[in-house]
């Protein structure tokens, strides 16, 4: 009730003061004046109804003395005119009732008989007056009076509560009169407090109290103005500055998290929150745990835990986190411990998204470990999974198997259908090839046409089974190229990988060479790699020409040997030889081009070796004028590459202007596969360097398989019969056939026929009769260094 | 009658001792009490004597009951009883009560001064004296004649008069 009050506004505090003071005041008084009027009407009563007795009494003293009731009764009736009297008795000396009057008979009451101590009083609004008859001092008798006071007391009351309404009215009538006066002290108190309301609720400090009267209220307004105005200044700088800060947290982007000891978040920015996909509201009631991946678990319990260890600490970690909508970033976290504004230790953290970069890590690293074109692992992925074999070889006798996988004829797929059919190829193979191995198996591509497969816990016979099986479902497949269909075959070297292996290196070159040793055995076959094999696996392993090239190109262990042809009619025309290279080992052995040439074209080499050829044969010529002048002509061999290589006929262009070669006396032989392969590159080619003079021929003319038709868009000025078809020319009649056919072709588009691998006379013989123009070969002159050419001659 | 009976004695109880009274009747014991009630409402004009004399003329009826009026006082003064055969103007009577057998003479006596005449005689409010003993409905009353009174420069108290029958005033009187 007291704080009730306490509570009430200032006006009807005000009300209740001067209502409380108005009502106890009037209140108060009108007690005073009821007890007052009541104890004041009732000695008034007695003493007027004492003083009645003794008249009476006074008056009835001859009555009584000479026993006349009717007198004293008449005396008594007096009392009628008092309403309250009820009933009054005259008794005698002897206190015997001498007479009465009732004036309510309807009651009955009866005198009371008397006793020695009756004296006037009060009972309950009862009046009872003994008034005694005394006469000179004798006492004669006693007037007793009754009277009932009930209804004067009522009416008394009655009276008092109109007075009493009176001055309620009266208050009332004040109180209303005072009521707006209170308006002058509250009004502006109200309004005030109207004021800080509105503030507080609308938070905008720009309003003002209004200022009404100069008394205490307006100093207050005053002061309350002047210091919202500060308050208004000051809050204008802390908002610039929490939103500055806030949209430094907010749109900082990285995460922000501040979470508890337990990971419960308490705050995250909203960048944070944007990245998981929830608001930062809902993200309040989450734990950071729920987010990171399972398999981070406890890596980030863990970077926790060292936050506590280490309070001073920054701890980095990177995680992933799934997102609300399922899916996953990279973080980098950076945490430390710290304490909130409740002093409570909690750990910020903050998370870089770096899924980019991660995802770009792993795109390198895989591009890194595989091969672009078949997705299988590459060369670098495969030495790193053979080292690895190795290891548990050595370490627990386990037993491997490295094949080394190298496609026949595929260089044929690449030359007549393009590069784009030879990479489908290898695509297609690659799938072929995964199929057929165990998982455990790792398949790669090792480089343009090669495969390896490291065969796990295989022994070398197994590994030769796997490997005939591979060979046979190779051998089978039929690729479907534009109309065409071909077939390739495949050489497989393998090389066990066991306790006593060396490193991967020589894995490699062990497979390489018994791969190798199953080409030169006749291709499409699978060769287990021997440790007596070493020598063979040292000259031929294809594996190591590419580093011998480049290091032949730069020691000059290259040399030049050329080969004699000669007209078939035995007319005599000037030096005509085709141009070879050969090479010379480190004990002085020379290796034909077979052994190197096939890598050269396999890893690019082949351009630069016939730089080197043009090159060192021009500069050679140049110092032989005689030999020039003698020479009707040169022909030199040009990779398929060369024809793709646009520096190439800048390069001869500036070769023949360097040494003064006559262009007419040089012959570039260009095989049939490779013109067929870049047919417009070549064409291009040949129809540039035929401005020049020079001379173009066709090698290996047949071996292709190609169609007649080609010839009509390749200007050559020669046609080389392959020797397959001519040294089996006085036995086989479909040789023989092939070679007229060709020559009779030939000599119809207008081109010279050289037929190779003449090696005897008796061939020569034959092609004399078919009419081949010229023929080279064992049987008319072996390879020979250049300075020895002339003499070279056997036929003559 | 028995409430009559009952109502003299306390009157008689008032006056004096119930042995007096034991062979007296009645009507004479109350008469007895009157006589000296009337001291406390008649005011006598002056009182020369040392005593209230209450003086009984002839032949009376009361005996001895009035003998203890003696012992008390009116108006200040002892009562003293006078008995006379004949009216004597010397004797200083305040009250003087007329027997049954008082003759005429007493109208000059009564007319003498000072003097508050009772009797029980019939008419005698009326014709003779002041005040005179009736009985009405069993009750002794009073009459007085009040003109007399005056004329005797006795003042009597209106509270008398209120209960006594006033007798008219004669010419004479």
């Amino acid at each position: 009730m007291g704080k009730y009050i306490r509570n009430l506004a200032i006006k009807k505090k005000l009300l209740l003061i001067l209502f409380c003071s108005s009502f106890s005041a009037v209140t108060v008084a009108g007690l005073f004046l009821v007890l007052l009027e009541i104890s004041e009407f009732k000695k008034t009563t007695q003493e007027e109804l004492t003083a009645m007795a003794t008249l009476i009494g006074n008056r009835s003293t001859a009555a009584l003395m000479f026993d006349d009731e009717q007198v004293a009764r008449e005396n008594l009736s007096v009392l009628n005119k008092f309403p309250s009297v009820r009933l009054a008795c005259i008794y005698d000396v002897q206190q015997k009732i001498f007479t009465s009057v009732d004036t309510d008979p309807a009651k009955k009451s009866l005198c009371p008989s008397l006793s020695d101590n009756s004296k006037t009083n009060y009972q309950r609004n009862q009046l009872y007056i003994f008034q005694p008859i005394i006469l000179e001092q004798d006492r004669l008798g006693l007037v007793f009076i009754h009277a009932d006071l009930a209804a004067a007391f009522l009416r008394k009351l009655q009276h008092l509560g109109l007075v009493s309404v009176i001055l309620f009215s009266a208050s009332i009538v004040a109180f209303l009169i005072l009521t707006p006066l209170l308006g002058l002290i509250a009004s502006p108190i109200k309004k005030i407090v109207n004021t800080v309301q509105k503030i507080a609720e609308e938070k905008n400090y720009s309003l003002r109290a209004e200022k009404i009267n100069n008394d205490e209220l307006g100093v207050l307004v005053d002061a309350f103005n002047d210091m919202i105005g500060r308050v208004e200044t000051q809050n204008t700088a802390l908002t610039k500055a929490k939103d500055r800060y806030l949209m430094l947290f907010d749109d900082n982007p990285t995460m922000v998290f501040n979470v508890d000891l337990e990971g419960w978040i308490g705050t995250v920015n909203k960048f944070g929150a944007k990245q998981l996909g929830l608001t930062v509201e809902e993200l309040q009631t989450c734990c950071i745990f729920n987010f990171v991946h399972p398999e981070d678990l406890l890596s980030i319990q863990s970077l926790f835990k060292q936050c506590k260890a280490h309070p001073n600490k920054v701890q980095k970690q990177e995680v992933r986190l799934i997102c609300q909508d399922g899916h996953l970033i990279w973080v980098r976290q950076t945490a430390r411990l710290m304490e909130n504004e409740n002093q409570q230790t909690n750990i910020l953290l903050v998370c870089e998204n770096v899924t980019e970069t991660r995802r770009l890590a792993e795109k390198i690293a895989y591009q890194a470990s595989h091969d672009a074109l078949t997705n299988l692992a590459n060369r670098s992925e495969f030495d790193l999974h053979i080292n690895r074999s190795l290891e548990t070889a050595h370490s627990d006798g386990a037993e491997h198997a490295l094949c080394y996988l190298d496609l026949d004829q595929f260089k044929v797929v690449n030359d007549t259908s393009g590069h784009i059919a030879g990479d489908e190829l290898l695509r297609q193979l690659g799938t072929l090839l995964r199929k057929h191995i165990r998982k455990e198996d790792l398949l790669a591509r090792l480089g343009g046409d090669e495969f390896g497969i490291l065969m796990h816990n295989c022994s070398l016979d197994h590994a030769f089974s796997a490997c005939e099986k591979i060979r046979n479902v190779i051998g089978d497949f039929n690729f479907a190229w534009e109309d065409r269909c071909f077939t390739v075959g495949v050489s497989i070297g393998i090389s066990a990988i066991a306790s006593t292996s060396g490193n991967a290196g020589e894995l490699l070159k062990e497979a390489d060479a018994a791969c190798y040793a199953a080409k030169d055995k006749g291709r499409n076959r699978v060769h287990v790699f021997r440790p007596d094999d070493e020598d063979l696996a040292q000259r031929h392993g294809e594996m190591q020409w590419v580093e011998k090239i480049h290091q032949g190109l730069n020691e000059n262990r290259f040399s030049l040997y050329g080969q004699i042809i000669i007209p078939v009619s035995g007319d005599e025309e000037g030096l005509h030889f085709e141009t070879l290279i050969r090479y010379q080992d480190s004990k002085g052995n020379i290796i034909p081009p077979g052994a190197f040439l096939p890598a050269a074209e396999r890893y690019n080499q082949a351009p630069a070796l016939d730089r080197w050829v043009i090159e060192t044969l021009f500069s050679w010529m140049a110092k032989q004028p005689d030999f020039v002048n003698d020479l009707k002509q040169c022909s030199i061999n040009l990779s398929g590459l060369s024809f793709s290589d646009e520096t190439m006929l800048k390069f001869i262009t500036k070769q023949f202007n360097r040494w003064f070669i006559p262009p007419e006396k040089v012959c570039f032989e260009i095989t049939e596969t490779a013109a067929i392969a870049n047919l417009s590159d070549a064409a291009t080619f040949i129809q540039e360097l035929k401005k020049h003079g020079c001379r173009f021929s066709l090698d290996d003319f047949g071996s292709g398989l190609s169609s007649f038709a080609y010839l009509k868009s390749l200007p050559v000025d020669y046609i080389k019969i392959d020797g397959q078809f001519v040294k089996d020319i006085l036995e086989d009649k479909v040789d023989l056939a092939m070679v007229r056919s060709i020559n009779e072709v030939g000599h119809v588009m207008q081109k010279k026929t050289i037929a190779e691998f003449v090696e005897n006379k008796e061939i020569l013989a034959v092609l004399n009769q078919l009419g081949v123009d010229y023929a080279q070969g064992y049987g008319i002159g072996k390879p020979v260094p250049l300075v020895e050419l002339k003499q070279a001659v056997l036929v003559d | 009658m028995l409430f009559f009976r009952t109502r003299l004695i306390g009157l008689a109880l008032l006056l004096c001792a119930h042995s007096l009274f034991a062979a007296a009747s009645v009507e004479h014991k109350i008469k007895a009490a009157y006589l000296y009630n009337f001291t406390k409402f008649v005011t006598w004009p002056e009182l020369h004597s040392e005593t209230f004399n209450l003086c009984l003329l002839g032949e009376n009826s009361f005996g001895s009951l009035l003998d203890s009026l003696e012992s008390r006082t009116a108006l200040g003064l002892p009562i003293k009883l006078i008995r006379l055969r004949r009216f004597n103007a010397s004797k200083h009577c305040h009250i003087l009560y007329l027997g049954s057998a008082t003759t005429e003479d007493t109208r000059q006596l009564i007319a003498s001064s000072g003097i508050l005449t009772v009797s029980e005689k019939n008419q005698f409010a009326k014709h003779i004296g002041m005040i005179g003993f009736v009985v009405r409905e069993g009750k002794i009353k009073l009459q007085i004649n009040i003109n007399r009174l005056k004329q005797s420069g006795l003042e009597v108290s209106a509270k008398l008069l209120e209960i006594a029958e006033i007798v008219e005033r004669n010419g004479d009187g």
